[in-house]
């Protein structure tokens, strides 16, 4: 399985754990809200994983970038 | 549901460095802060094992070493074979996750004070004792087993880091200090929570910085950022269960399980894997794990000690 295909289906995975249990949580009167608000972050994510993979924000330094 | 004042003070943090406000908040205060609340923690957990010190305490403290040295080996494959990360990458994030954030243990500390939920007050000792195996594995990753501490430098920095001398120093003064350590208690102990609420308005800013690295490159990092709590969490609560740890026990030891890193660990791989992109780490522990924790985490790690307790 290509990589980014794997990480879409766990960034998935994720996103539903967290909405799985923010419902859990809500349907026992607790406050849910937080870990739906974080699934619901992380659905998009899934989708955009690998998109452009040729950019990036992050320093690509070959080494010492603890030194920084 | 009240939401604790500690972690409104994150939550101001984090809008004011949202909005791009330039708070006026002094390097050397944050530095303040955060020996002062490594120094209290120290302090409150030295004069408690002084209290409680018994041969329950030893093996409970080898079985909390073991779960740091299994968190990295749990984390490593995730990244190696979902997240795509070379080798001294995953080694080096794996390492941040298996040691612990002090400033998150302080705040479901704080949690459990406002919550009138009781819990073993010797828990420092375990927070000073998951700061290193973690990073001892992360190098046996990255390197092979036999790196280990070999670099006397790395020894150094790993053992002898500023905190873990501030904590150790403080639990042998809190152990050893006997009735004088209430004279400095009103300053180390009274204060704890207003000087914890301003640490975290300062962190609140620190996390919106690091935010802005995931926003191209780390879908997968934000996920492992939150699913990695969730699980050693989980974990971390079986075992405090398994140890016959009170509620408040099994929701610090998730705590701890479930933090990731900020302080120690970059300083020790900062001399230890320098070729190793900070910045990966950084974002992940400190932009997802460790708002996730205190905004998301610590309330359910507290839900699934009650629900393990049977309370």
């Amino acid at each position: 399985m290509p990589l980014f295909t794997r990480q879409r289906l766990f960034i998935l995975f994720v996103a539903l754990i967290n909405l799985g249990l923010g419902s859990l949580l809500a349907l026992n009167g607790h406050s849910g809200v937080p870990l739906g608000v974080v699934g619901v972050a992380l659905l998009p994510l899934a989708w955009l994983a690998g998109r452009n993979p040729s950019r990036s924000s992050l320093p690509q330094r070959d080494g010492d970038s603890y030194a920084g | 549901m009240p939401v604790d004042a500690v972690v409104l003070f994150f939550v101001l943090g984090l809008a004011a460095g949202v909005l791009k406000v330039r708070l006026p908040f002094p390097g050397g205060l944050y530095q303040s802060l955060t020996l002062f609340l490594l120094l209290a923690i120290g302090l409150k957990g030295g004069a408690a094992l002084a209290e409680h010190a018994s041969v329950r305490i030893v093996w409970q403290s080898l079985v909390v070493v073991g779960f740091g040295v299994f968190l990295p080996l749990l984390a490593f494959p995730l990244l190696r074979h979902v997240g795509g990360q070379d080798r001294i990458n995953a080694a080096a994030i794996a390492a941040h996750y298996g040691s612990v954030s002090v400033a998150t243990y302080a705040v479901a500390v704080a949690v459990l004070d406002a919550s009138d939920v009781a819990y073993e007050a010797y828990f420092p000792l375990f927070v000073v004792l998951l700061e290193i195996p973690a990073i001892i594995v992360g190098l046996a990753l990255a390197k092979g087993t036999a790196a280990g501490l070999a670099s006397r430098k790395l020894a150094h920095e790993t053992l002898l880091s500023p905190g873990i001398v501030l904590m150790v120093g403080g639990l042998l003064i809190g152990a050893f200090a006997g009735d004088s350590l209430t004279r400095i208690t009103p300053f180390f102990m009274d204060l704890f929570q207003g000087v914890l609420a301003l640490f975290l308005l300062k962190m609140g800013l620190i996390t919106t910085e690091q935010l802005g690295a995931l926003k191209q490159d780390g879908p997968f990092l934000a996920a492992f950022g939150v699913f990695m709590p969730l699980l050693a969490g989980a974990l971390g609560a079986l075992l405090g269960d398994g140890l016959g740890l009170s509620v408040g026990g099994i929701t610090l030891l998730a705590v701890l399980g479930a933090s990731a890193s900020y302080i120690a660990v970059p300083a020790a791989l900062r001399v230890a894997l320098p070729q190793a992109n900070a910045t990966l780490s950084m974002a992940a522990s400190l932009g997802i794990t460790f708002p996730f924790n205190v905004l998301a985490g610590i309330p359910v790690y507290l839900l699934l000690a009650q629900w393990l307790h049977g309370v």
